[in-house]
């Protein structure tokens, strides 16, 4: 008899579980939810970040585009994460979790050619989130999708961007790149008006350098850099995501490298600056031994025919002497 | 619901022991009710045994979620929390500083291993630079950090790549090798900072670490001669010292042997005339007494004396040109042909 009533009440209990947890759900810390009936989604939970503080924008904009979703089609919307008791039809309305988290594309490096015909190994990253997760779900379902999405229209924006400029728009960020002191004084001897961007400077290795006159690289003045650059691939793509409901934070360069028959030439640049300070270093060496030691005969001389003048007139009052001494005895 | 696998410590929120307390043995009917009861509440007492309370150590935060959201964080120590499924707990280490390698890593055996695609970069002279870095953290906001970014070690790590050479590619090369790491390392942290913050991910960059930087393998025999080049030249320099050191003072001393000399000459030479002229005086007196006979012996003595030991002579007769006469040569050759003769 008692057994029958626990059975019971076991019963009831199951039950009880199955009813609340088909009919409630819980809203991770790290998701969205959108609850779909029967495939179409009715409800959308906006998870706001652990300290509730959602970027309005955010909220602006997906009420903006609920607003403008056909009567009927409109979802109810949500912004707090947590347990969603007794809010859905069991069996017939589907919990779809979506990742709110910052995520990752990495892409790997690929040539772009730039304006001034030079080849660069393009390697980017983005960091994206999932802003719309209904737009998401319906174009795309699962972050899978996306990936292959980022990398159409993260590289078609690297490229064209990237290939409208010259290599060193890509490279540098700023017309006031660190540089030594002595490249800084260069730039400044042969450009004193216009500060010190745009001009020509020396490369001298650091003080161990005569002579500052040996000018090899020109910093151009750019006009973008690497920063506005990015901020405009940021912007494309982000337009291009917009429409799978993501949001892209950045895009940026990971690797801007050159490829390896261009790099090679590179090297023997390099090297043949090197050559070229190393044969400054031997012809100063060089240049120093002859004046030290030439100079160093000279002082010889000097010091010889200085003497050699003393000795001569203290020799000529010798004789005086003697002769006055001859003299005085006559 | 993997979340923040690398951090977090689930305080048996995973433990499947809790999952059976709805249900009974039902095959054996004549099993106590005592059995079956005393196996429901032990589950239970279990269940609340083990997940009413988390432990957070000195170094770490704790978080406690609710239902999934985030609910509160809190400082080491002992804490109580509601049961599982209500209440889950994460530990998130925040004092410990991360380290992230770029460009190179460090291999079980303490060696060095490159990695080339990450550490050479071009510079903003179109150089190509090789460069070995560490990159450092802390977690500042524990939720922020397990909520906010799904992989917070590998987007530090593609933002430092980003930021080293963003920086690097606004630099000289030769600022990059000698003078310039100062300002790069603090140009690289703040740049970095600026992206994690747009991650809000929780996270406080430290102070950079530029380890190696180096020219590129194939150009390192080049740099390697621009420093022998220079110790060639610094050698050279100390040769050619080496050789002023040794002659000028050789040579003063000379030129003081010289004066010496001349000196000595000087002393010689007057001091001789003397004798000789005290000599002379004292047989002028005989000679006054006996003029004729010792007249001519004595002029003769003493031309003999004097003219022989003396170079050259110079005749101080007024009227004519100053005369000079080369005496040693002349007499000795002379006496060279008179003892010939002989």
């Amino acid at each position: 008899m008692k057994l029958k009533h626990l059975l019971l009440g076991a019963g009831l209990g199951l039950a009880g579980l199955i009813g609340v947890s088909s009919t409630s759900y819980e809203v991770d810390a790290t998701e969205h939810v959108v609850i779909t009936r029967m495939g179409k989604p009715i409800k959308v939970v906006i998870n706001p970040g652990p300290y509730a503080k959602l970027d309005p924008s955010v909220k602006k904009n997906i009420e903006e585009w609920n607003s403008n979703l056909p009567e009927g089609e409109k979802v109810e919307i949500e912004y707090e994460a947590g347990l969603y008791l007794f809010d859905k039809l069991p069996f017939v309305d589907t919990v779809n979790s979506i990742d709110s988290r910052v995520l990752e594309y990495d892409s790997s490096p690929r040539i772009v050619v730039t304006k001034d015909k030079k080849k660069l190994l393009v390697g980017n990253y983005a960091r994206w989130k999932v802003e719309n997760p209904v737009i998401f779900l319906q174009t795309l379902l699962s972050e899978s999708a996306a990936l292959p999405r980022f990398d159409d229209f993260v590289y078609s924006e690297v490229r064209e961007q990237v290939g409208n400029q010259d290599l060193i728009e890509v490279v540098r960020s700023s017309n006031q790149p660190i540089r030594t002191e002595e490249e800084e004084k260069a730039v400044l001897s042969l450009n004193p008006t216009t500060n010190n961007s745009g001009a020509v400077t020396a490369l001298a290795l650091g003080d161990e350098s005569d002579s500052a006159e040996s000018n090899l690289y020109r910093w151009a003045e750019i006009k973008y850099g690497r920063p506005e650059l990015l901020k405009k691939v940021t912007g494309g793509s982000q337009k291009k995501a917009s429409t799978y409901g993501l949001n892209v934070l950045d895009v940026r360069v990971k690797t801007a490298d050159l490829p390896p028959e261009n790099a090679d030439s590179v090297y023997k640049r390099m090297s043949a600056e090197r050559n070229r300070i190393a044969t400054q270093y031997r012809s100063e060496g060089e240049e120093k031994y002859i004046k030290i030691r030439s100079g160093a005969d000279k002082e010889k001389a000097e010091i010889e025919s200085a003497a050699l003048e003393n000795a001569g007139k203290k020799r000529g009052d010798a004789d005086k002497e003697v002769f006055r001494l001859y003299t005085d005895a006559q | 619901m993997a979340y923040g696998r690398r951090y977090d410590k689930r305080d048996g929120g995973c433990d499947g022991g809790g999952e059976d307390y709805g249900i009974k043995d039902v095959l054996n009917t004549n099993i106590s009710n005592w059995i079956v009861g005393g196996v429901v509440g032990g589950i239970t007492a279990l269940v609340l045994g083990l997940t009413t309370w988390y432990n957070v150590n000195p170094s770490e935060e704790g978080v406690v979620t609710r239902f999934g959201a985030y609910h509160r964080t809190e400082k080491s120590g002992f804490h109580g929390k509601l049961p599982w499924p209500i209440e889950k707990s994460y530990t998130v280490p925040v004092s410990k500083v991360h380290r992230i390698e770029l460009g190179f890593r460090t291999l079980k055996d303490g060696k060095y291993e490159d990695v080339p695609t990450e550490s050479q970069m071009l510079t903003g002279d179109e150089n190509i630079v090789r460069l070995d870095t560490v990159a450092q953290y802390q977690i500042v906001d524990t939720a922020k950090y397990l909520f906010n970014v799904r992989d917070p070690e590998g987007t530090i790590k593609d933002a430092s790549e980003a930021a080293i050479r963003q920086v690097v590619g606004d630099s000289s090369f030769d600022a990059t090798v000698t003078t310039g790491k100062l300002a790069i390392q603090d140009a690289i942290q703040s740049r970095l900072q600026d992206i994690v913050d747009t991650y809000d991910m929780g996270v406080k960059i430290l102070p950079m670490q530029l380890q190696d930087v180096l020219p590129p393998e194939p150009v390192v025999s080049a740099f390697q001669d621009v420093v022998n080049a220079i110790e060639w030249k610094h050698q050279r320099i100390s040769e050619a010292e080496g050789y002023q050191k040794d002659i000028i003072p050789k040579a003063r001393g000379q030129a003081q042997k010289t004066l010496n000399d001349a000196d000595a000459y000087y002393s010689m030479e007057v001091g001789r005339v003397k004798g000789e002229v005290a000599q002379f005086l004292g047989a002028l007196k005989e000679y006054t007494a006996a003029p004729e006979s010792t007249e001519t012996r004595l002029r003769i003595e003493m031309q003999e004396s004097v003219y022989s030991k003396a170079e050259k002579v110079i005749d101080g007769t007024e009227g004519g040109p100053l005369k000079f006469l080369d005496l040693k040569t002349k007499v000795s050759h002379d006496a060279g042909k008179q003892e010939g003769a002989k």
